[in-house]
């Protein structure tokens, strides 16, 4: 019994930290700027590959990081992208969803049709045992990456004054413009942010997960599930509705494995269908 | 594809890697569509050989596959011609994931929970490599063997030594000292993409030779430049020619007799292979393969 605990506990903590990586940006994102970005998949795509080639060169922890840092120059370039192109959620939404094919394209050319990943590398950071299971290392850092990541934002929110200009332009940006806040100038530091989160995040993830063709698009399926389900924009709602998700797929997986996909698909229906804001969100959704 | 094919009927059709038994067991390819490559059948049966060769006392077996017909399909094969040739052994899991995932977390702990004496995947592309990466760094092969249906691709992305290890084709057969047209392939392959070919690229090679001698025999035959779509079927439906991996015989029901090659990983190279022939390993012409492969 205890075997079967520690199993579904692992791999129900693996899976939640591969949900709660690439959804993370995209709600800092949108809860900031309000843009619903379908290229958030290319980011955390982008991440990997670049973590991926550096990490051959300068090792792991140094590549992730230069992967994240490489990404950086990403961020304002997509919000002038988005902002050019799209005024309404609409047209935001085939921007991005445009972005994210060109993405794929570019992809192609650069990087061509191999698996990149670091998992070789992080096999060196070894494993732990814990009651005859094995858990590698690389999970655990990735933890610690994502928890960095949800404290950076935790306290840019809450404790700097960047942080309170994003809060006033997520509740209510006409105001926020009003009182003097340039809401261009929080759009384009908040996006810059968000494409960073995702990056490092997908960096971050080549340690367990091979980056390939095709991946931008796959990916949005579970963090589209988590967003709905955790209330979109909000980051706690995010990290609470990626332990549901994870907690009913494992359990899925574990009990009736043909409902796997199901299984999320029902929870993300139940979700719209009696609390369509979301599970933890605090403002109801604007129309 | 092969019934909007052979509905238009004026263009030579050729499958080069797909490996649905459906074309072959409802007679798809009728005119103008063939297949110069083995089908599920080839792959599950030949691995089921190998591995009751090597793992004689086989007991427990789980599957985990992709959700979709060729995951299905490989499984089924593999499992029906394992349990007709041994009866006695348990099928204790079936798993199925949706192709491109990219966790498989939930999957290594449920099989580590079963712990079968084998488990058998025909995963390819990310899902094998995730898979690899993912179930190494957990110790799944410490503790089950795994019997690989296409895993030739992963020799090259850390497969774990002394895992089973189906092609269908493999570099070093037949042996490139031996065979010039392998040996010929493999340095022209090696020398323009810097590694050695894979099973596709052998896959590739014999429905472009397979396209070429068609083309070049009706031709000679007809003493045209440029034969016509008639003649170059004729020939194509008789065809046996060399390519690279192995002979290809052409079946009078358009698909290839294809052999495969099976072995054990070591090192990202096989050891113990084997060549499993092509009339070993795919049914008869006409014969359905669930009922061939219950006659095993």
């Amino acid at each position: 019994m205890a075997g079967f605990a520690i199993s579904f506990l692992i791999s129900f903590y693996v899976f939640f930290l591969n949900i709660l990586m690439t959804s993370l940006g995209m709600a800092f994102t949108y809860g900031v700027t309000r843009i619903l970005n379908l290229a958030q998949g290319t980011f955390f795509v982008l991440g990997g590959y670049l973590a991926s080639v550096f990490a051959w060169q300068i090792g792991l922890a140094f590549g992730i990081a230069a992967a994240t840092a490489a990404s950086l120059a990403f961020g304002p370039l997509f919000y002038l992208y988005v902002k050019a192109l799209g005024r309404t959620e609409l047209e935001q939404l085939f921007a991005t969803y445009a972005l994210l094919l060109i993405g794929e394209g570019l992809f192609k050319l650069v990087f061509g049709n191999g698996n990149y990943t670091t998992a070789s590398l992080a096999d060196g950071l070894g494993s732990v045992e814990v009651l005859g299971q094995q858990v590698p290392y690389s999970y655990l850092w990735g933890g610690a990456v994502a928890a960095a990541l949800l404290a950076l934002m935790y306290l840019l929110l809450a404790r700097t004054r960047a942080g309170l200009y994003m809060r006033a332009v997520r509740d209510d940006a006409e105001m926020a413009s009003a009182l003097g806040i340039n809401i261009r100038e929080v759009g384009l530091s908040a996006s810059a942010l968000g494409i960073l989160i995702t990056a490092a995040s997908g960096a971050a993830s080549s340690m367990w997960q091979a980056f390939t063709l095709g991946l931008s698009g796959q990916i949005l399926v579970y963090a589209f599930a988590s967003l709905v389900v955790g209330g979109v924009g909000d980051l706690l709602g995010v990290v609470a509705s990626s332990a549901v998700i994870s907690a009913v797929r494992t359990a899925a997986v574990f009990l009736y494995p043909q409902l796997e996909l199901v299984a999320i698909y029902l929870v993300v229906i139940a979700v719209l269908l009696t609390r369509p804001s979301g599970l933890f969100a605090r403002h109801a959704r604007l129309a | 594809m092969a019934p909007v094919a052979e509905d238009i009927g004026t263009t030579l059709t050729v499958f080069f890697d797909c490996a649905t038994k459906q074309l072959v067991d409802q007679g798809m390819m009728k005119k103008v569509a063939f297949r110069t490559g083995g089908t599920t059948v080839t792959d599950g049966v030949s691995l089921a050989k190998y591995v009751l060769e090597v793992m004689p006392d086989v007991k427990t077996v789980a599957g985990l596959n992709q959700d979709y017909a060729y995951g299905h399909d490989e499984w089924d094969d593999f499992k029906n011609a394992l349990l007709a040739m041994k009866p006695d052994v348990q099928i204790v899991g079936e798993l199925f994931t949706p192709l491109f995932t990219s966790d498989y977390s939930a999957q290594i702990s449920k099989i580590l929970d079963l712990a079968p004496d084998l488990l058998h995947t025909s995963f390819w592309g990310p899902d094998l490599v995730n898979f690899i990466k993912q179930a190494s760094a957990r110790g799944l092969f410490q503790k089950v063997k795994v019997a690989f249906a296409r895993g030739e691709f992963g020799l090259s992305q850390g497969m774990p030594d002394g895992q089973i290890v189906e092609g269908p084709d493999y570099h070093a057969f037949p042996d490139p000292r031996a065979y010039y047209v392998n040996r010929d392939f493999v340095n022209a392959y090696q020398s323009r993409f810097g590694s050695a070919p894979s099973y596709p690229a052998y896959h590739m090679a014999n429905a472009v030779l397979g396209v070429k001698y068609a083309i070049e025999t009706a031709a000679a035959v007809e003493n045209v430049a440029w034969p016509d779509l008639s003649a170059v079927i004729h020939v194509f439906e008789r065809l046996a020619y060399p390519a690279p991996g192995q002979y290809i015989i052409m079946a009078p029901n358009h698909n290839a007799m294809e052999g495969a090659v099976v072995g054990v990983s070591k090192g990202g190279d096989l050891e113990k292979f084997k060549f499993m022939y092509p009339a070993e390993v795919n049914p008869p012409v006409g014969v359905p393969s669930t009922q061939w492969i219950k006659s095993l």
